[in-house]
């Protein structure tokens, strides 16, 4: 009897025994990304984290189709081009200037930069708390000022004064997000921002000669300072473009190519002419550049769209070496030999896009591809150069550099140049770079450029793109529209 | 004291010298014996129970009265005599069935919560590879959303829409074992299906019950005569249901409108295809099960085996189930000691299509072959000079690709090896005290490959050039090899103290649930340029075998595993088989979670009232059987987006440097998280009323519930500055109300016709009435894709209500009009959902018809509105369309534009389906070792009756069935099918 009893007893201690099971069983370890803590504790992470940042210029909803469409297929340069029945969701609107605030290309610029801004903000954050070499450090957050001045730049651009977000913020904080998230500052404040961040990032960055080779690709000063002279001739302020240029120019860091056509090619990537450019490789490149611009038809290389337009051939001077470098003819045989046959749907095709599948590093991936982005040239900061100096009545140094161009370009050079000469050969060179929109806006010549091109621009509207109306539902109706959306 | 005590010895000793013990069996009408009979001498407090032979010991005196009591039995009075037999008559013969509820289980009559049960013979009358199928329309308040995928899963939704995010399912409990879905277990396997519907009975298992819990019982061995059960059956399987679409004239005519043009395409063209026709055949079901069960006193077993081969009705799908069962239970001590243990082994293989193919079919032109005359397959190309499709046309007038090649093309191969079982033991320490440990494990090995041949595909896309102008750069074919794994388990420990004293039946419950689940890791590999025929299709074998070889991807992801542990307790008391009180309570922990909002309680109770067995109603002759319950509980729910909650970095985000264009790693934080991120509570007040009458004919239950959901989770997408991706949030609150009625009529009108019907059907609204987070409140949802949105959060409507643009009219262009704002217009979930079956039996032939419906819901044809130019219309758009001298048309003038979210694309989802007819006969003994061979045919989802244009009006969306995804939205063209099935089962 008492032997059972005690085989009892013990069942019930073993029994209980599971249910003592360790609390601490709940604290699971991540298997899928690394928490804060671990991040944190190694120092090389904080170069992966900037370079997380530059990551976002490849995605689909940074310089892809709906960038295409804000930015080029608006002006006159260029057509929607690709067959009829595809309006590519909202390209004809924005073809012809009949764009609405809920077409998608406005949210997906808006969402990409921002989500770009994010990525800048965080990386600030963290590297305040990675204990790493200061020179690195230094330099690390010049390059992601760089990248968040880029971004606003183009907010600014496209959309106006906008939400000016400069740190990281926790989604809990409503008063700050209402506060700053949601409400739109001025154009004049977004451009102090732009301006107070490549001033700092300039102070830190070294200059493109003083990278290791294995950095080439990293925000340089020679690129900040491009950047912050574009920036003051947008608003204007000529003297300042006019000597921000300068020290660019003066910093021999750069040169103009030889061959135009080759700026654009795998060759000439990173050249001498090279400011800044968006890195892409095999697997890792610029998401469907290439696919929204490639010829459409058989052989099939792309949706076809953004096709120079007949206005654009036509403006040329005879002999001007920028054509056949920035138009692809079709029927023709291309630069490395390729057919462009009459099996193709359009009668030209943006060839700075051109990626060929013959010469050029290629898997046959048409979304993934390996053509790095222009962004900053040194042609672009002469043409400033030349646009500031005009401008402030300095006309000889506007006609020195006009003419730099113009001989690379193949044209004999000119004595004397106008404001509105200046500003041709900026279209002439820098055309289906995504400029074109902007220049004609800033200048004020949209309207005429336009009408020539048949399309209806609306003054007091079109200068700014529509706020994306999905944001302004989010925001609870805080954002507030450009006028005339 | 030696006196008081000799004393106190005398009066127990003669007390005992007269009374003595009573001896005696308690059978039921068929002289089988009854278990746990509640025995009391009448007037005195000694009571006694039977065992499981139905034997009992009183100690009583001859002559006294003892009271036999049991749920389901009428009571019955005899006096006391030495030895005893007793029969006690069946009241009520359905609530004998014993119900399995959280950890334990009651006699139906005993249950005070909403639990509806299916059976076997049930079952099995829809031969489907998912038992879920086949309870459709059987349980009021379980709404099953089909999916006729070859091997894919049906989803349920139990009592309306409450939570979402990987909890949407609800949890399945085979026999012990926690589980995610049915799918390694055959239909034939199952015992019963107990769905417990409301939160008194879901709040034991805590989080886990908040979207229902599905019990299932599967087969097992009884008594000592071996049985075998041989099914089989064959079957073919055909669209059911097809959208019509344009021919290549109504296409021309169309395209040519929206244009502008009369001649852009020529109204001659030489092909006119039908795509849904050209890649969808009759498909084929073929399934055989064997079993062989029986025992002896001390073991039980069971073994089963079925194999089940589908060919899918587009073109090229496979799939075939094999799975393997054992099941045994083996007592020792003198039943003390009860061990059960069940391995059950699923093979799977299937050679999957692409379903996209049927999108591809709906979208691409009629006037595209499926090959050029020369051989080479169809592309959209137009000759802009003629206006006709032509090999070497210059215009691409569409980005759709080929579906018929896109089949062709398609080479994977998966298979699956899933062994799930559990082992589990009850002891009996004490009389009334028993200890249950059970440990269910579920482990899945899934490998497959997917060959690409990108040469015949680019060959395919460009139908003029040859395989000499392929570019050398570009791989002639990629291979990639997957493996996977992936575990769950969970482990119940618990006691329970069972005790009558006299009128009182007092319960108690009392343990601890461990779980992990989540533990998945996946390796992957690929690399171009393996020999073309299957047998080569290895990495190594790849033409680039280098260690860096172009095209070589290597994959890894292991999942972050999620884990789980609770404490829990029940209490239940029962008085005099009438008055019935439950109670329980369940504190649970989770790691998803920040450590200080880990933690839970639910606590739950519940109440009920066997009115029909008290005196006032014993003599109410039509009544047989009333009860009155009610109850209330809270349960939870912790399923976030991410498996920890926890801010993390994230790789991945590379970016090239150098000269030589080198890859370097970068990171990311992908999204925020909100540390206050807790548990999501649903309370539920439920009352019931469950009844039989007129001799058992009629039967029925009625439940009445109101839900209401706080802090529900869901994924919400904030600014991207904020947060780029997507962030877990506890959101608002959710009410469910409504009302569950079922009731089922049987009757034998003689001795050869037996007819019964029962139809059930139940209410429910759905409101999402309170909102606190803003960034919820201004949440839109239901993209269709092309920038265009269709719902939104709204207070005082039900959560993933449709909201769009009116259309007021047509304008001077045949433009639509739109009001200004957008209205309110409808949910994808029914207001209300029933199910009619109807059985009749004459002599040795059974017929049986099941029908399910939903009604009040609104479904969006989104894939009609994603149209872009140059795709193909439905039919029906150019039948009532708008020309000048149709002013008033129902459509608009032919258009290329991407089209407003509008009421123009919202229709009446409501629908009747014909589930499932059956007729069967069942042969003559004809042999005296079989028991049964019957033969049946059935016509499965034969018919249904819905007003919706698009192909199947049951959308259970993409994100788990997030209510502000794709749910109710028609994105893709997937038809439903129908089946016709002849079977035989035979048992001996």
């Amino acid at each position: 009897m008492k032997s059972i009893l005690k085989y009892k007893l013990l069942f019930l201690t073993v029994l209980l025994l599971p249910f003592t099971a360790c609390e601490d069983d709940l604290n699971v370890e991540p298997n899928t990304a690394l928490t804060e803590f671990d991040f944190l504790n190694n120092p090389e992470n904080a170069v992966k984290l900037v370079n997380g940042v530059y990551n976002k210029q490849l995605d689909y909803n940074m310089y892809s189709f709906s960038w295409i469409g804000m930015t080029s297929i608006t002006s006159d340069d260029a057509d929607k081009g690709s067959t009829p029945t595809d309006t590519g969701t909202d390209k004809h609107k924005m073809d012809n200037l009949t764009f609405v605030s809920s077409d998608i290309s406005f949210n997906d610029v808006w969402k990409g930069r921002y989500d770009g801004i994010y990525r800048a903000n965080n990386a600030l954050f963290y590297l305040e708390q990675l204990t790493i070499d200061e020179t690195l450090k230094n330099r690390l957050i010049g390059e992601v000022k760089f990248l968040r001045a880029l971004f606003y730049f183009d907010l600014v651009r496209c959309f106006g004064g906008v939400p000016l977000v400069v740190s990281k913020i926790d989604i809990n904080d409503t008063q700050t997000i209402n506060e700053v998230v949601f409400v739109r500052k001025s154009k004049e404040e977004t451009y102090a921002l732009i301006e107070a961040d490549l001033t700092d990032a300039i102070n830190r960055l070294p200059l493109k000669s003083q990278y290791s080779p294995n950095d080439l690709g990293r925000a340089t000063k020679g690129a900040a300072q491009a950047l912050l002279a574009k920036a003051y001739l947008y608003q204007q302020k000529w003297q300042s473009a006019y000597d921000m240029s300068g020290e660019v120019i003066s910093s021999n860091q750069y040169s103009l190519l030889t061959d135009y056509a080759k700026v654009w090619r795998e060759e000439g990537e990173n050249g001498t002419e090279s400011i800044y450019e968006v890195q892409a490789s095999l697997t890792n490149g610029l998401r469907d550049y290439t696919n929204v611009q490639g010829p459409r038809g058989t052989p099939d290389l792309g949706w076809g769209f953004n096709t120079p337009s007949v206005s654009l051939v036509n403006s040329y001077e005879a002999g001007d070496l920028r054509k056949a470098g920035t138009v692809m003819f079709v029927p023709s045989t291309l630069w490395d030999g390729f057919t462009a046959p009459n099996s193709w749907t359009n009668p030209r095709y943006n060839y700075k896009a051109y990626q060929s599948p013959i010469a050029e590093t290629w898997n046959g991936d048409k979304g993934n591809t390996a053509k790095n982005l222009r962004i900053l040239k040194f042609s672009d900061i002469l043409l400033i150069r030349a646009e500031a100096a005009s401008h402030l009545g300095l006309n000889d140094e506007a006609k020195d550099r006009v003419n730099q161009i113009r001989v690379r370009a193949g044209l004999p050079e000119v004595s004397s140049v106008t404001l509105a000469d200046v500003l041709n050969e900026r279209r002439w060179e820098m055309a289906m770079e995504h400029d074109r929109w902007f220049d004609l806006v800033r200048t004020g010549n949209a309207l005429s450029a336009m009408a020539l091109n048949g399309k209806t621009f609306v003054v007091g509207k079109h200068e700014l793109f529509p706020i994306p109306s999905d944001q302004i539902i989010a925001s609870g109706g805080r954002l507030s529209q450009n006028p005339g959306y | 004291m030696k006196i008081l005590l000799t004393y106190l010895l005398l009066i127990i000793v003669g007390y005992n010298s007269f009374a003595q013990e009573i001896k005696g069996t308690v059978t039921d009408e068929n002289k089988l014996p009854i278990p746990e009979v509640n025995i009391t001498v009448k007037g005195k407090s000694i009571t006694s129970k039977t065992d499981f032979d139905g034997n009992f010991v009183i100690k009583a005196e001859l002559g006294d009265v003892l009271e036999f009591s049991m749920i389901g039995y009428d009571k019955v009075s005899q006096k006391a005599q030495s030895v005893m037999t007793v029969t006690l008559k069946e009241s009520n013969q359905l609530l004998k069935e014993i119900v399995v509820v959280g950890y334990g289980s009651k006699k139906a009559g005993s249950i005070t919560g909403s639990v509806a049960q299916i059976k076997a013979q049930d079952i099995i009358k829809t031969p489907a590879q998912s038992a879920i199928q086949a309870i459709q329309g059987r349980a009021a308040g379980v709404n099953i959303v089909t999916n006729d995928e070859p091997g894919a899963n049906p989803s349920i939704r139990i009592r309306g829409l409450g939570t979402v995010l990987g909890g949407r399912d609800p949890l399945y409990i085979i026999d012990g074992l926690e589980a995610s879905s049915l799918n390694g277990l055959s239909p034939n396997e199952i015992e019963t299906i107990d769905i417990l519907k409301d939160a008194s009975s879901l709040a034991i298992y805590g989080q886990k019950g908040s979207n229902g819990v599905v019990v299932v019982s599967t087969k097992k061995g009884k008594g000592n005569k071996l049985k075998i059960n041989y099914d089989a059956y064959f079957g073919v399987k055909m669209i059911q249901r097809e959208v019509e679409m344009s021919d290549a004239y109504r296409y021309v005519y169309y395209n040519n409108s929206a244009l502008g043009s009369t001649n852009y395409f020529n109204f001659d063209q030489p092909y006119n295809t039908n795509w849904l026709d050209e890649i969808t055949g009759t498909g084929e079901v073929q399934s055989n099960h064997i079993s062989m069960s029986g025992g002896s006193e001390n073991v039980n077993f069971y073994f089963g085996a079925t194999n089940f081969k589908e060919k899918g009705i587009l073109n090229g799908t496979e799939f075939e189930r094999t799975n393997l069962n054992s099941r045994n239970e083996y007592t020792f001590f003198d039943k003390k000691l009860k061990i059960n243990q069940s391995v059950n082994v699923s093979i799977v293989r299937n050679t999957p299509k692409p379903l996209s193919a049927f999108t591809n079919a709906y979208k691409q032109s009629p006037i595209v072959p499926v090959k050029f005359d020369n051989g080479r397959w169809g592309v959209p190309l137009r000759d802009p000079s003629t206006g006709q499709v032509a090999i070497n046309g210059s215009d691409r007038f569409n980005n759709v690709g080929n579906p018929a090649a896109q089949l062709y093309y398609t080479n994977e191969k998966n298979k699956n090896l899933v062994l799930f079982g559990n082992i589990g033991a009850e002891l009996q320490l004490l009389k009334e005290l028993k200890f249950n440990t059970n440990f269910g494990a579920t482990f899945d090995w899934s490998k497959g490959y997917t060959f690409t041949p990108s040469r015949e595909i680019w060959l395919s896309q460009n139908p003029t050039q040859e395989v000499e102008n392929y570019p050398e750069s570009e791989p002639v074919n990629i291979l990639q090899q997957r493996r996977g794994d992936s575990y769950r388990w969970n482990w119940d420990n618990y006691f329970t103290y069972a005790k009558v004293f006299g009128k009182h039946d007092v319960k108690a419950t009392l343990g601890m649930n461990r779980s992990t689940s989540n533990n998945t890791e996946n390796i992957s590999g690929t690399r171009w340029n393996v020999p073309e025929q299957s047998n080569y299709w290895s990495l190594d074998l790849s033409a680039y075998n280098t260690e860096v070889s172009p095209g070589s991807v290597v994959s890894n992801r292991r999942e972050t595993p999620l884990v789980s542990l609770a404490y829990f307790g029940r209490f239940d008391y029962e008085y005099d088989n009438k008055y019935l009180f439950s109670a329980s309570v369940r504190r649970e922990g989770i790691s998803t979670f920040q450590e200080s909002k880990r933690w839970a309680i639910f606590p739950a109770f519940s109440g009920g009232w066997v009115m029909s067995n008290e005196d006032f109603l014993k003599d109410v002759k039509f009544l047989n059987y009333l009860k009155v319950r009610g109850g209330y509980g809270e349960v939870g729910n912790g399923n976030s987006l991410y498996a920890l909650n926890i801010p993390v970095f994230a790789a991945d985000y590379n970016y090239t440097f150098g000269g030589s264009q080198t890859i370097y790693p970068g990171s990311n934080q992908p999204y925020q998280v909100d540390p206050n991120l807790t548990w999501e509570t649903m309370k539920e007040i439920d009352f019931g009323v469950d009844f039989r009458v007129l001799n058992n004919k009629l039967s029925g239950s009625i439940d009445v519930y109101d839900r209401k959901s706080e802090n529900v989770i869901l994924p919400v997408a904030l600014p991207s500055v904020l947060s780029p991706d997507l962030v877990t949030l506890n959101t608002g609150t959710v009410i469910n109300k409504g009302l569950e009625l079922s009731l089922n009529w049987k009757q034998e009108i003689n001795d050869n016709w037996k007819y019964s019907v029962s139809g059930n059907i139940s209410f429910n609204k759905n409101e999402l009435t309170n909102v606190n987070n803003a960034y919820f409140s201004n949440f839109i949802g239901g993209s269709i894709n092309n920038g265009q949105w269709t719902k939104q959060v709204l207070v005082g409507e039900a959560l993933g209500s449709f909201y769009v643009y009116d259309v007021t009219g047509i304008d001077g262009d045949g433009n639509f009009t739109y009001s200004d704002e957008r209205v309110v217009a409808g949910s994808y979930l029914p207001t209300y959902t029933y199910g009619l079956n109807f059985t009749l039996n004459y002599k040795k032939f059974d017929f049986s018809v099941d029908t399910y419906g939903v009604g009040g819901n609104k479904l969006y044809n989104g894939k009609k509105a994603q149209r872009f130019g140059g795709e193909n219309v439905e039919y029906d758009v150019l039948n009532n369309f708008w020309t000048p001298s149709n002013p008033n048309a129902a459509n608009p003038r032919p258009f290329n534009e991407v089209p407003r979210s509008s009421t123009y694309y919202i229709e009446d989802g409501s629908y009747l389906r014909i589930n499932n007819i059956t007729l069967g006969y069942t042969f003559p003994k004809f042999f005296d070792q079989i028991d049964k061979v019957r033969l049946y045919a059935t016509a499965i989802n034969p018919f249904i009756f819905t007003k919706f244009s698009g192909y199947s009006p049951e959308l259970s969306g993409n994100n788990n069935a997030d209510p502000l995804g794709s749910a109710g939205i028609e994105l893709d063209a997937y038809p439903t099918n129908k089946t016709f099935l002849l079977g035989l089962n035979v048992s001996f």
